[in-house]
C-alpha cells in the first residue's frame, strides 16, 4: 500500500493547465475529496466563466461564496469586490467612495500598473489561506498562458513598489506561496499534443519563474484500455479476416470501424501520455483520470471523476 | 447568410476571424480554412496566429521566424502563407511609429515599466495582434486574412481593444495621473485618488507611473487613429467570423455566447465549425454471421474462447460511440440556427503536418448543412 498523496495537506492549491483540459473539473474533483474528509474546503474560480459552479451541480456563485456541500465553499473571483474588501478591511481607508466609481478606477489602475489585477486575486486567495478557517483553499486558476505572471506578481510588485504598505502584505504573501509545505500548484493535461507540451513547459515556468511548488500532474480524459493485452492480437486478427471478407454483414464492419478508431486515439493517447512522464521532472506524481464519456456532453460525472481520483492518490 | 458554404465564405472576404473558447483547436481550424482558400483560388493566403501548436508549427516552417510571414504550401492555385504574432516587436512597432520624436521614443522603451506593461498587462496581446492585423491589411500584399484570435477569456477582447484603446485615452484618470503640478482645481480633485494611491503602493512608484503615462500621452492621436481603422474594417462586410467549437457543453455554451455577441455588434457569424466530432458511424445492429465466415474466424483465432469476449467489447465501444454522437447532436441544437456549420471528425491522430491540414481542409470544403 503506497502512501497518500499529501496535496490535501497544503492550505493553497492552484489548479492550472492549457484551456480546455478540465480544470475546473479536477479543481471541484480535489475540492469534492478534501471535503469528503472533513476538511473545510474554499474553492474558487478565477475566470467567472460559471463551469465550476456547473460541474458542481449548483447555481451559480460570487465573490461571497456559498456552501454548496457540506464543508465545501464555492466562490468566483472579482478584482473589483477584492479591491474594495482590501481598501475597506487591510488599508483601513475610510472615503472609498471618494475616490469615484471603483471600477473604472481599478479598469484604469489595472492598464496602467502591472500586476494589480494579478495581485488583487491573489492577495484574496493567500488572505484566505492564512486568515479563514479554511483548511484549504483550490483556486481553479487562469489558463497556461497567464498564470504564471499571476503567480509571479507578488514578486515582480515586490521589485517595482520599493515604499507603501503592500511591501509588507507582500512579504507574508510571498512566504505563503514560495513554502511548499503549504501551496502548491496542481498542473492538468490531457493526453494530446498540444496539452503535454505546454504542461511540461509550465512546470519548470512555476518551478523557475514563479518559485511555486508542483505538487502534481493531473492527466484528465485517459482513455480506457478496452481489450486486455491478450484480446488486442485477438481483435488484430478479426479485423484482418472480417476486413478481406465480403460475407461480413455492415453491422459487424461497423463495430469493427467504431473499435479500430478507438484503439487508435487510445494508442495516440498513450504515446502523448509517454511523452509526458518523461518530459516532467523525476517524481512528480502523475495522476491518471478516466475519459468519461458522457462527462463531457452533459452535466454528469464529478462524483465519478473524484472517486476515481481519490483512488489514484490513495485518499 | 443561409445557403453559404466555407469555401464561398473564404472567397466573399478578406478578413476571417475565427473565434471560439481556448483549447478547440483555433488555430488548426484557421490553418486549414487558409489551406482550403489557397488551394481552391488563385490568391495569396495569410494564416496569423498566436499561440500554434508547435509541433504545427515546426512542421509547417513558422518557428523562430516569429513575426515574418512564411510560405508553407504553393502546391495549389494560390499561396498560403503563414505568420507568427511576436507582441513584444509590435509594441516595439507601434511605440516607433506614433511617437513624436526620437527622444519620447529612446524615454520609453528605457522605462522600466515598459517591459512590463507591454509583456504582462491585460489584453496587451490583443492591442498588438490589432496592430499586426492593420499593418498586413494595409499592406495590400494579401487576398485573404484569417486571423487565429489570441487566447483570452472572452474571446471577443480583440474586438473591444480599440474601444479600450480610445477609453483609456479619454479617461479622466489618465488626464489625472499626467496633468501637470500647476493646475490646482484638477489636484484637488485627484487628492483622494492620490492618497489612496501613495498610502498603498508608494510615492515612488506612483511617480514611475505618472512619467511612464506622460510619455504614453503624446501617442494618443497615433494610437487611437489606429485603433478606431482597425475596429471599422473588423466590423465591415469584408470581415467574416468563423466561431469554432467541440462538442462539449462548455465550450458550446461558450459558442452561443460568442454567436449572439457578434450579432449584437452587427458582425454576424458566418459560419460555425463544430472541431473534433465523434464520428458517425452506420448502424450496428447486429447481424447472424453467414456460417462460412464464422468458422473462418473461429479456426483462424488462438485462443479461440476470448472471441465471443473481444465481440462484446467491439459491439459496446460501437453503442457508446453512437450514444456520444448522439449526445453531441442534442448538445448542438442549443447553437442559433440558420448558419452553416461543418463537423469536422475527430482524427485518429494529431494533426501535426500540411497533410493533416489539407485533410481538414476537405472536410471544410464539404457542403455544410445548416443546424436545426
Amino acid at each position: 500500500m503506497s502512501t497518500p498523496l499529501g496535496l490535501l495537506d497544503r492550505r493553497l492549491l492552484i489548479v492550472t493547465g492549457k484551456g480546455g483540459v478540465g480544470k475546473s473539473t479536477v479543481s471541484a474533483a480535489l475540492a469534492q475529496c478534501a471535503a469528503t474528509q472533513g476538511r473545510r474546503t474554499l474553492v474558487c474560480e478565477l475566470d467567472a466563466k460559471g463551469d465550476l459552479a456547473r460541474i458542481l451541480g449548483t447555481d451559480p456563485v460570487d465573490y461571497s461564496g456559498r456552501e454548496v456541500r457540506p464543508d465545501l465553499v464555492a466562490m468566483t473571483m472579482d478584482t473589483e469586490r477584492s479591491l474594495a474588501e482590501y481598501l475597506k478591511v487591510q488599508a483601513k481607508i475610510p472615503f472609498v467612495g471618494r475616490i469615484g466609481p471603483l471600477a473604472r478606477v481599478l479598469e484604469f489602475v489595472a492598464t496602467a500598473a502591472p500586476g494589480v489585477r494579478e495581485i488583487l486575486t491573489i492577495g484574496k486567495l493567500a488572505w484566505e489561506a492564512r486568515e479563514s478557517d479554511y483548511d484549504l483553499v483550490i483556486a481553479d486558476a487562469t489558463a497556461t498562458g497567464h498564470i504564471v505572471g499571476q503567480l509571479s506578481s507578488p514578486a515582480a510588485i515586490r521589485d517595482l513598489v520599493r515604499l507603501g504598505m503592500i511591501r509588507h502584505q507582500l512579504d507574508w504573501m510571498l512566504e505563503l506561496l514560495e513554502d511548499p509545505s503549504k501551496t502548491s500548484a496542481v498542473v492538468v493535461a490531457t493526453p494530446e499534443e498540444m496539452p503535454v507540451v505546454e504542461t511540461i513547459e509550465l512546470v519548470g515556468r512555476v518551478r523557475d519563474d514563479a518559485h511555486i511548488d508542483v505538487g502534481a500532474a493531473v492527466v484528465n480524459r485517459v482513455l480506457p484500455a478496452p481489450f486486455t493485452a491478450a484480446e488486442r492480437p485477438v481483435f488484430d486478427t478479426l479485423a484482418a479476416i472480417v476486413s478481406e471478407d465480403d460475407r461480413c454483414p455492415p453491422g459487424f464492419l461497423a463495430a469493427v470501424e467504431a473499435t479500430t478508431h478507438a484503439l487508435r486515439r487510445r494508442d495516440v493517447g498513450s504515446a502523448h501520455l509517454r511523452r509526458l512522464r518523461d518530459g516532467l521532472p523525476t517524481g512528480l506524481p502523475v495522476l491518471l483520470l478516466p475519459e468519461i464519456f458522457d462527462a463531457a456532453a452533459t452535466n454528469g460525472g464529478i462524483d465519478l471523476i473524484a472517486d476515481a481520483l481519490a483512488a489514484e492518490a490513495n485518499w | 447568410m443561409t445557403g453559404s458554404t466555407i469555401p464561398s465564405i473564404l472567397a466573399d472576404h478578406r478578413t476571417v476571424v475565427v473565434a471560439g473558447s481556448g483549447g478547440v483547436g483555433k488555430t488548426t481550424v484557421a490553418a486549414a480554412l487558409g489551406s482550403l482558400a489557397a488551394r481552391t483560388r488563385e490568391a495569396r493566403v495569410l494564416v496569423l496566429t498566436v499561440d500554434p501548436a508547435r509541433r504545427l508549427a515546426t512542421a509547417l516552417g513558422v518557428v523562430g521566424v516569429e513575426g515574418e510571414p512564411r510560405l508553407v504550401d504553393s502546391s495549389g492555385s494560390g499561396e498560403l502563407w503563414m505568420a507568427m504574432l511576436d507582441a513584444r516587436q509590435e509594441w516595439d512597432r507601434l511605440i516607433e511609429r506614433h511617437a513624436p520624436d526620437q527622444q519620447t521614443r529612446d524615454a520609453v522603451m528605457r522605462n522600466h515599466l515598459y517591459d512590463n506593461i507591454t509583456r504582462r498587462f491585460a489584453h496587451s496581446h490583443e492591442y498588438a495582434a490589432m496592430e499586426r492585423l492593420h499593418q498586413l491589411q494595409t499592406s495590400g500584399e494579401w487576398d485573404l486574412i484569417v486571423l487565429d484570435t489570441p487566447p483570452s477569456r472572452n474571446a471577443l477582447d480583440l474586438l473591444d481593444a480599440p474601444r479600450r484603446m480610445r477609453d483609456f485615452f479619454s479617461g479622466r484618470l489618465l488626464g489625472w495621473l499626467t496633468v501637470p503640478a500647476t493646475s490646482r482645481l484638477t489636484l484637488q480633485a485627484l487628492r483622494p485618488f492620490r492618497l489612496v494611491a501613495n498610502r498603498i503602493l508608494g510615492g515612488p512608484f506612483i511617480a514611475d507611473l505618472t512619467d511612464f503615462f506622460v510619455l504614453i500621452k503624446t501617442m494618443e492621436k497615433g494610437f487611437v487613429e489606429r485603433a478606431t481603422e482597425v475596429e471599422s474594417s473588423l466590423s465591415d462586410e469584408s470581415t467574416a467570423f468563423v466561431v469554432v467549437t467541440t462538442p462539449e457543453i462548455g465550450p458550446v455554451e461558450e459558442a452561443a455566447r460568442l454567436i449572439e455577441e457578434l450579432d449584437r455588434r452587427s458582425c454576424p457569424t458566418g459560419a460555425i465549425v463544430v472541431n473534433r466530432s465523434t464520428p458517425r458511424i452506420a448502424d450496428g445492429r447486429s447481424a447472424e454471421f453467414p456460417p462460412g465466415l464464422e468458422q473462418r474466424l473461429i479456426e483462424g483465432i488462438e485462443p479461440p474462447e476470448l472471441l465471443g469476449r473481444v465481440v462484446e467489447v467491439m459491439h459496446d465501444t460501437l453503442g457508446q460511440m453512437r450514444h456520444t454522437a448522439a449526445l453531441e447532436a442534442l448538445l448542438l441544437e442549443s447553437l442559433p440556427g440558420g448558419m452553416p456549420a461543418v463537423s469536422l471528425p475527430m482524427m485518429q491522430s494529431d494533426i501535426a503536418d500540411l497533410e493533416g491540414v489539407l485533410e481538414l481542409a476537405n472536410h471544410l470544403a464539404a457542403s455544410p448543412a445548416a443546424l436545426a
